[in-house]
């Protein structure tokens, strides 16, 4: 897997390289545009701010309280299965809220390293779906839908297949 | 919703410290996470000004716009009963590419608007059609190209190569999107509403 590892390394250099020039050619100010965005990424993350401060004190209260041992002598199987217990409050966070699964993907990079095997398996989960429940009540909500029908099973189960199907590229693409 | 899950977080984590013994860390453990929190928001800033500036050129350049329309074939095969003139089509179209470079604040408003044409042109009002769970689970599995900001997390953390993963959770979540899909499709034959 080497290649695709190449080629990942040379993605973000690429784009950083073709986006300006094609704008530029456009006749796009490129600098002041840049600045524009720029400002907006940053009210992104002020916006970001409050709601990261109360769920990383939340679920670092959560993950120091010794319930990720007790879980994980309970149920020894997964560690069998090679799916660490540190894990698994983020799988099950994700499809529920989209800010609390970024705060649990946060902790667990810091804390394990972004390089690290459940650096990578949380960093693939967080990016590989969405916040299943949040998305069909603000979509369905707007269109005024009472009857959702199968659409939230729909939802879900294409959460735990793409749980599945994280932990197996983690392992396939760096192990 | 978050509201209860923040609560059990909480009120869970209270009590599981006081039984195991770790009471006298309780307070110094909510105070750290907070802390954390901060530190990590000054790193992404860096991070998240470079990358909206980044998109931002892409956006004005009219390359976004230029990715849309190659989407449309793309359409017609998940969406074979909207005519080709359907107004939904186009917010369709803006809302996979926004949600394909890892932009969901940009994609809701596409989405909503999408949402609001589909539950229009439906002859049953309230009730949820196959067009619109479709959407709705190309949303919820949201296949990215760029999830801008795991790699601003993963840079921040000082990783060796944030899009590393790239990659690997493009390919996880358009497992979870056909599985979706595929579920769609069988249980629109079989679902039968009381």
């Amino acid at each position: 897997m080497t290649i695709l590892t190449r080629i990942s390394l040379w993605f973000l250099p690429c784009l950083l390289l073709f986006i300006p020039i094609y704008a530029k050619i456009k006749g796009v100010a490129v600098y002041d545009e840049f600045l524009e965005g720029a400002k907006e990424g940053i009210k992104m993350v002020w916006d970001l701010l409050p709601v990261l401060i109360g769920m990383l004190a939340a679920i670092h209260l959560f993950a120091s309280s010794g319930i990720l041992e007790y879980i994980s002598t309970t149920f020894p199987i997964l560690k069998e299965w090679g799916i660490p217990t540190e894990i698994l409050p983020l799988a099950l966070v994700r499809p529920l809220s989209g800010s609390g699964a970024l705060g649990l993907t946060a902790e667990l990079i810091a804390d394990f390293g972004p390089d690290s095997y459940i650096g990578r398996f949380a960093s693939i989960l967080q990016g590989s779906t969405e916040t299943t429940l949040y998305v069909l009540t603000v979509y369905f909500g707007a269109a005024k839908i009472k009857k959702i029908r199968y659409a939230l099973i729909a939802g879900l189960c294409g959460d735990i297949v793409a749980f599945v199907a994280a932990y197996f590229f983690t392992v396939t693409f760096f192990y | 919703m978050i509201n209860n899950i923040w609560l059990v977080l909480v009120v869970t984590g209270i009590i599981f410290s006081a039984m195991c013994g770790n009471t006298d860390k309780i307070f110094s453990s909510f105070t750290t996470g907070a802390a954390s929190a901060v530190e990590l928001c000054i790193g992404l800033v860096s991070f998240m000004a470079i990358w909206c500036g980044i998109l931002r050129l892409a956006e004005k350049s009219g390359l976004l716009k230029t990715f849309t329309k190659l989407l449309y074939p793309l359409l017609h095969i998940l969406f074979p009963d909207l005519k080709k003139d359907h107004k939904a089509l186009g917010p369709i179209a803006m809302n996979i590419t926004a949600n394909l470079f890892g932009l969901g604040n940009a994609a809701t408003p596409f989405g909503i608007k999408a949402m609001k044409e589909l539950a229009e042109t439906s002859s049953s009002k309230g009730i949820a059609n196959k067009e619109m769970i479709i959407f709705l689970v190309l949303n919820t599995s949201a296949v990215s190209i760029m999830p801008g900001i795991v790699m601003g997390l993963r840079t921040e953390a000082g990783s060796l190569n944030s899009a590393e993963i790239i990659l690997p959770a493009f390919l996880s979540s358009l497992c979870g999107l056909l599985a979706s899909l595929l579920l769609v499709f069988i249980l629109e034959k079989f679902w039968t509403e009381k």
